[in-house]
């Protein structure tokens, strides 16, 4: 997945993973991995809503589909890091944490034990779920046919 | 990233409130010094005043024209992280002009005045000063002023108050001046009349 073109490609896919993370866990992992570092917030967490747009089969042309909770924050780390969050819902203290996160990933020094500590297991979670879901899925898969009913 | 960004608001609405409500009088009783009620971080460039104008009145329906002292990256992304604001290079387009300092003439005639039918279609001007007095060498009259309002300004030419004079002529059409400190916020709206200057 590593795209030399795009250097935002590592902090894309962490943001992708904390913001669909689930709460809970995150939370878990969070307060195993606390820092003393303080955190100024430059947007408190805020919810709102966000068009949601589909193409017909992935390829027609674009048209909304509706609207989208979504709960956005922005933090600054102590030494000014700066680390956003768009989070789907109205958790507020999701949005915090993976706005701390995000900007403590940013910190070369933390990034590769938080990637380990936090990132990776959300995303083997995230996986696992995906699996287990697709399984479930497939083991009642039903093939439908339709006859030739013979009208040209 | 090479500057940290400054945080805006802690409590939005209740901030901006107080902060509108403070402009509200400010430019109803021209030549009043009003005191900021809130004080937030300022980018680099911006004074406290002019980062509370922007936070409070900008927004993304609200282009924002900036002198060559202050586009500067610290105070563009702060502007449109908070305020969501479009930066605009181009006069003819700026509902806000901030100054860094007092601007000459020609520059304050290159905005738009409004039009009869719209008159509020003209550019508001935030300028930065250094500081405000009482019982100053400023002399205002108009509507809002029971007898004449007295002011001092430190960072604002003698031309200036010519320009105010001749902005006060064209009513309805002209600019509204906010002028702004760390400190404190004075209006000089479009109805103002210059008395004196000494």
């Amino acid at each position: 997945m590593i795209h030399e073109k795009n250097p935002n490609v590592l902090r894309q896919g962490w943001i992708s993973v904390l913001a669909k993370a689930d709460y809970s866990r995150l939370h878990e992992l969070w307060c195993g991995n606390e820092s003393a570092e303080e955190f100024q917030v430059l947007r408190k967490p805020e919810t709102g809503l966000v068009m949601l747009r589909g193409r017909m089969g992935g390829t027609g042309a674009p048209f909304n589909m509706g609207e989208a909770t979504v709960t956005r924050c922005s933090v600054r780390s102590e030494t000014g890091l700066v680390g956003h969050s768009y989070v789907m819902g109205r958790n507020h203290d999701h949005a915090v944490i993976a706005a701390k996160l995000d900007a403590r990933l940013q910190d070369e020094g933390q990034c590769e034990t938080l990637m380990q500590d936090i990132i990776k297991p959300l995303e083997k979670q995230m996986m696992d779920e995906k699996q287990e879901h697709r399984e479930k899925v497939a083991a009642t898969k039903v093939d439908f046919f339709t006859m030739v009913r013979g009208e040209d | 990233m090479t500057t940290a960004l400054a945080s805006g608001f802690i409590d939005p609405p209740v901030e901006s409130s107080h902060a509108f409500r403070t402009f509200m009088n400010a430019m109803a009783q021209p030549g009043t010094i009003q005191p900021l009620p809130v004080r937030t971080e300022n980018p680099q460039g911006l004074n406290k005043g002019s980062t509370l104008v922007m936070l409070t009145l900008a927004d993304h329906e609200a282009p924002i024209w900036l002198d060559d002292t202050l586009n500067i990256t610290s105070v563009t992304d702060y502007l449109k992280f908070h305020c969501n604001a479009p930066i605009t290079a181009s006069e003819s387009a700026a509902m806000f002009a901030v100054f860094s300092s007092c601007p000459d003439r020609q520059t304050l005639e290159l905005f738009p005045v409004g039009t009869s039918e719209y008159p509020d279609a003209s550019t508001t001007f935030v300028i930065q000063v250094d500081g405000f007095h009482e019982e100053g060498d400023i002399a205002l009259s108009g509507p809002g002023i029971k007898t004449v309002n007295r002011f001092g300004v430190i960072g604002i030419s003698q031309p200036f108050w010519d320009w105010v004079k001749h902005n006060n002529a064209r009513f309805p059409l002209g600019h509204d001046v906010l002028l702004v400190s760390d400190d404190a916020i004075v209006a000089l709206p479009r109805t103002v009349r210059v008395m004196e200057v000494a």
